[in-house]
């Protein structure tokens, strides 16, 4: 069965195409080694199937499927909800949130002693959305009359009483300015009567001297009402690209990271780099429990708290890296930085950090690099081990002793395209590969 | 594995071995309470240095929290003051007699760590997967807007002046008589000594649990993303999850802070309070000190904030005595250079000691290993 | 007329106008902010350095065309003197703040060309606030006037319904030649091209006979040229100047140089004529005290959608 399946892999890099057509398919205890001169896309493909590069067309699939993560209904719940979020915002933002405290909080509440009462806010909420006039006490036990967002004052009143008249009066007066000013709108005599204002029930209103003036009194109470009409607009404009900003932000985050290395790892592929990347201030112990880091549990708190169950989990996950770390030869140099281990030793390092992720796939990126051949050797019997633990085994390395050595399969990459794939018997016999290895005049 | 017999050492040695940290948490506990030594310093300064510890305390939480960021996970976090100032202005709100809500210190203490971690959490979900430099350049940017947003949004933040006055915390009832043994009145306003425990009991809270958290899987993971994000995402870490994570108890810490600051201070201060220099000179507090170690962090604050607070206005309260600087030349004054003082301290630990003061675990058991890697080469 | 009918009329006719007007201020703001940004961004495609004295640079410059102007008496000259001492400080500014810039590399940056990422910012920041402090020195904690040299009045007539005054044909005749000869010069020329090179792959570069020394030195004299010439245009043209305008024009120009895509030069153009738009617009429509907030949440929404910048390249990490 086949664990690993690239088909028709293609990298390319602005103009440069690193890697073309490549197929490949490596069976489950396979070992099966990727060889070619330098610059021929060897470790692009390894970075394509990690999840650091992203193909830019073909397949990869692992275990008979794309690993890329799936849009599911949390992606969908997490948009939405973000787009919520930021839509709710800015239509606070919008609407004035200064103006809004003050509308609910500061005039429901006298100071210290007083009582407030919540119901009274939340009312106060929908009268600040309706634009409604505001009382605000002010010195000497007297009466402001105020738009919702106290930009305005259009009158005093000597007691609270009057001042709810008034409050009233002002506001069937913006109610017929604004009939009144409608455009095209020819005069009604409900509401105009020469130069008084009436109400729709026939009570006076106002009083003017001149045209003029009765003008200019509708042209201001229609400012009054046009003012919160365009921030009752304004924060639906708002509320709507918020909800459209946010939920697209956060689909776009989510699209870039839908085939991060970290899910590629999670779901069973490990790898190790061909210039070392180690964890290189931390111990080796360290950078392998760090690997170990998906099979341990507990959240912040019970970390933070060290619980029994966190300490019993720590100890079990010390000593099954220290096995690990025997595995590779590596158990008694546990507590050294990992930046000061030989070379070789930071190879091995390298390798049993990716198997501590428990892999059933491991991409080993010139694990010989910089060996000597006894040293070499050993790597033979290691990468062997590894399969004999029942993983999978993808190689990239020069060093032939250790790829016709331990292959089951080799591919052989030139120019960012395979060129020949077959046993190890195959492969050096055949012509392609010599003439790309030695040159040669006879290629065709 | 095989272990190596420990060479004998000298009883010096030994000693020298023994933690130091009972001691000073000793002279911490016992300072206030020999009332003598407060008095002198006060002689000599003009400056409560008890009264200052406090603050020192409180900031040691803010730079630890900040540690937290910068230290173990290496985001580059220039706007810490903005969270800071978003736990004072949340202590502010709900605890001042000017608003309805009231609900004390502990309360308060909650929210604004809350608040100040779910302020972490909306600036870090779009931002932490962005380049290191744009990261650090958001949040400067962030630092500012809520800068400007404290001070124009008067009607709830009461603009530059800020939110006052802040109610002191109630001492539970069975506290009060032990407390009067030792000498301590129950009035936060007239004593000091009530708030430099609270805030002396809060840090050590927060060192204990972040110990536990440098040592647990989650640190591990800040600092493996410090060292090779790509790599330690290859092996599995959620590297935006994780540095979300760092990010937003780092801000959470930052609140807190806030919240004791400005419960302590009994104003929320001005906006200004909060402003870019205070981001930079707790980030000077922590690369003094060491990156990422949390005893250097203390150090750093000991230090920096003690000569900010405590040792630069002693210096200009001399100066002004001594009578050197009749005319008020503005060269003369010492906190006309502290700047400069903050500005060199950080090129010249850079240049020369940029692993800080008191370096990290880590960095410690370098210098451990490469000895005993030199002992083994010897005895091959 | 009455008033109501005049009210009428401004509310139609003056809205495009007033969009005009403020397009107008935004772009010439834009272009400033620009100037400031291109030494960012020159700097970062080099040493990947946010070069976070570079604001404060910018300042001192300021300082010493306000203090040059009062050694000069240039207040009350007449009109020959005035334009010679312009151009005088066009030539002494740029080349003290060329020389300020590159004395600071030479000194703090050069030492940690191979020390981790943290280390030269960190100390960018030390130089920024060691330069913040001369300047509050120099000139004092208090903001200051700077001389009102170039005319107010409007070159389209007096009652034209834009105004675009001798102030904003400074910025804009100043500005727009500078980058064009800068474009030629990182495009044309062999050190441009040794400059491309670097930045691109300073090993390479120094392997094929570059000296990287001296492209970075160039680099640091030409971004400090840049603010020095942005810091006497900014003085004629704000006619205010503090201590801390470092930081608040060098936070806006470095977000001009993120949002156009850091490294990019023409990026930093663009990123500046955006944030001078949004500023204007900003001020106009939102509130004048609210728009560097808006500043920073355009940046932000920016760098969700592009996290790269408008103009950056895709940057692949090498494994």
């Amino acid at each position: 069965m086949s664990r690993l399946d690239v088909e028709k892999l293609t990298v390319r890099f602005g103009g440069l195409t690193a890697v073309e057509n490549v197929d490949a398919s490596v069976a489950s205890r396979e070992i099966y080694s990727i060889i070619g001169p330098n610059g021929a896309g060897k470790t692009t493909v390894f970075n394509a199937i990690t999840g650091i590069y992203e193909p830019t067309t073909g397949k990869i699939e692992f275990g008979g499927r794309d690993l890329a993560r799936p849009f599911t209904w949390k992606v969908g719940l997490a948009a939405a909800l973000v787009g919520l979020a930021t839509g709710i915002a800015a239509a606070l933002f919008a609407v004035n949130v200064d103006a809004l405290w003050r509308a609910t909080i500061r005039r429901n509440y006298a100071g210290p002693g007083a009582t407030f009462s919540p119901s009274a806010a939340w009312a106060d909420v929908g009268n600040y959305w309706r634009g409604q006039l505001a009382l605000e006490p002010i010195r000497g036990g007297r009466w402001a009359i105020r738009t919702a967002d106290a930009r305005r004052t259009l009158a005093f009143a000597p007691n609270r009483a009057e001042a709810e008249k008034l409050r009233e009066r002002y506001q069937e007066l913006i109610a017929v300015a604004h009939y009144e000013r409608k455009p095209n709108h020819l005069r009604s005599t409900t509401y105009i009567d020469g130069l008084v204002l009436k109400s729709r029930a026939g009570k006076v209103l106002d009083r003017f001297d001149t045209e003029e003036d009765l003008q200019l009194a509708l042209a201001r109470y229609e400012g009054i009402y046009r003012e919160s009409a365009a921030r009752r607009r304004n924060a639906w404009l708002a509320l709507i690209a918020g909800i459209i900003a946010g939920a697209a932000g956060t689909l776009t985050v989510w699209s870039r990271a839908r085939r991060t290395p970290e899910v590629i790892a999670r779901a069973g592929i490990a790898r190790t780099f061909q210039n070392i990347r180690l964890f290189r201030n931390m111990t080796v112990l360290d950078n392998v429990l760090v690997a170990m880091d998906r099979q341990l549990k507990g959240g912040v708190v019970r970390m933070a708290l060290q619980t029994p169950g966190i300490r019993r989990q720590e100890r079990d996950a010390c000593s099954s890296a220290t096995k690990l770390l025997d595995f590779v030869g590596l158990a008694d140099r546990r507590h050294v930085l990992a930046k000061n281990l030989p070379y070789g030793d930071q190879r091995r390092l390298e390798i049993a950090r990716a198997l501590a992720t428990q892999p059933q796939l491991v991409l080993l990126d010139e694990p010989a690099a910089g060996m000597n051949p006894a040293e070499s050797l050993e790597l033979n019997t290691l990468i062997e081990a590894i399969r004999g633990r029942g993983h999978t085994v993808m190689l990239i390395e020069h060093h032939m002793s250790v790829v016709m050595g331990i292959s089951d399969r080799i591919a052989v990459l030139e120019y960012g395209r395979k060129i020949a794939e077959g046993t190890p018997e195959a492969i050096r016999a055949n012509l392609k590969v010599i003439a790309a290895y030695l040159g040669s005049e006879e290629v065709t | 594995m095989n272990k190596r017999q420990p060479a004998p050492r000298s009883l010096t040695a030994q000693l020298d071995r023994l933690p130091q940290w009972p001691l000073y948490l000793g002279i911490l506990l016992l300072y206030p309470l020999l009332v003598y030594p407060e008095k002198v310093l006060f002689q000599w300064t003009e400056i409560s240095v008890g009264m200052q510890l406090t603050y020192i305390f409180i900031y040691a939480i803010l730079a630890l929290g900040l540690n937290v960021v910068v230290g173990y996970t290496g985001i580059l976090h220039l706007g810490i003051a903005a969270f800071f100032g978003i736990g004072a202005y949340i202590t502010g709100i709900l605890t001042v007699p000017a608003y309805p809500f009231g609900i004390g210190f502990v309360g308060s203490l909650i929210c604004a760590s809350l608040g100040a971690a779910l302020a972490g959490l909306l600036l870090g979900a779009p931002t932490l997967r962005l380049r290191g430099d744009y990261v650090a350049i958001v949040t400067l940017g962030f630092g500012e807007v809520t800068r400007f947003s404290l001070r124009n949004l008067e009607e709830i933040t009461a603009g530059m002046r800020g939110l006052n006055p802040i109610p002191p915390p109630t001492l539970p009832a069975f506290l009060a008589t032990p407390l009067s043994w030792l000498g301590i009145q129950n009035d936060w306003a007239l004593d000091y000594r009530l708030f430099y425990y609270l805030a002396l009991g809060l840090l050590l809270v927060v060192i204990l649990l972040l110990r536990n958290l440098e040592r647990s899987r989650l640190g591990r993971a800040w600092v493996a993303i410090r060292e090779d994000e790509l790599a330690a995402t290859c092996m599995g870490i959620n590297a935006a999850r994780v540095k979300l994570s760092a990010f937003a108890l780092g801000c959470g810490l930052a609140g807190m802070a806030g919240c004791l600051y400005a419960t302590a201070l009994t104003s929320t201060a001005g906006p200004d309070a909060f402003d870019f220099s205070r981001s930079v000179i707790m980030l000077c507090c922590v690369i003094l000190g060491g990156l990422g170690s949390l005893r250097g962090t203390l150090l750093g604050v000991l230090l920096l904030i003690g000569f900010d607070n405590v040792a630069a206005p002693a210096l200009d309260g001399f100066l002004q005595r001594a009578n050197i600087n009749p005319d008020d030349n503005p060269w003369l004054t010492f906190s006309n250079w502290k700047l400069m003082c903050f500005g060199l301290a950080l090129i010249l630990m850079m240049r020369f000691r940029p692993e800080g003061l008191l370096p990290s675990r880590q960095v410690e058991a370098e210098l451990h290993s490469e000895a005993q890697l030199h002992r083994e080469g010897a005895s091959i | 007329m009455t008033p109501a009918l005049l009210l009428a009329q401004t509310a139609d006719i003056d809205a495009w106008q007033a969009f005009w007007q403020y397009a107008l201020i935004g772009l010439t703001n834009g272009a400033l902010i620009a100037l400031v940004a291109l030494g960012y961004t020159m700097v970062y495609g080099i040493i990947e350095l946010i070069n976070f004295a570079h604001g404060d640079v910018f300042m001192l410059g300021a300082f010493l065309a306000l203090t040059l102007i009062g050694a000069m008496g240039l207040e009350q000259a007449g009109a020959v003197q005035l334009w010679l001492g312009i151009g005088l400080l066009f030539v002494v500014v740029p080349l003290f703040c060329a020389v300020l810039n590159v004395t600071i590399d030479r000194a703090v940056y050069k030492p940690l060309r191979n020390a981790p990422k943290l280390a030269p910012l960190v100390s960018a920041i030390g130089v920024s606030f060691v330069l913040m402090n001369v300047g509050l020195l120099w000139h004092g904690a208090a903001d200051k006037h700077f001389p009102d040299l170039v005319s107010r009045q409007n070159l389209l007539g007096e009652n034209a319904a834009i105004e675009f005054s001798y102030k904003d044909l400074l910025v804009i005749g100043m500005t727009v030649p500078i980058m064009i000869a800068l474009t030629g010069f990182v495009k044309g020329t062999r050190l441009g091209k040794a400059m491309r090179a670097t930045a691109q792959d300073p090993v390479a570069a120094t392997l094929m006979g570059i000296n990287a020394d001296r492209v970075i030195a160039v680099t640091f004299a030409i971004g400090g040229a840049l603010a020095g010439a942005a810091s006497v245009i900014y003085g004629l043209y704000i006619n205010t100047v503090g201590y801390q305008m470092g930081f608040t024009n060098g936070l806006y120009a470095f977000t001009a140089a993120v949002l156009g895509g850091i490294g990019n030069i023409p990026g930093a153009v663009l990123g500046g004529l955006v944030i001078g738009l949004a500023r204007s617009f900003g001020s106009a429509y939102v509130g004048e005290r609210w728009t560097s907030a808006l500043v920073f949440v355009i940046l932000i929404a920016i760098l969700i959608f592009r996290p790269n910048g408008l103009l950056g390249a895709r940057t692949r990490e090498k494994v």
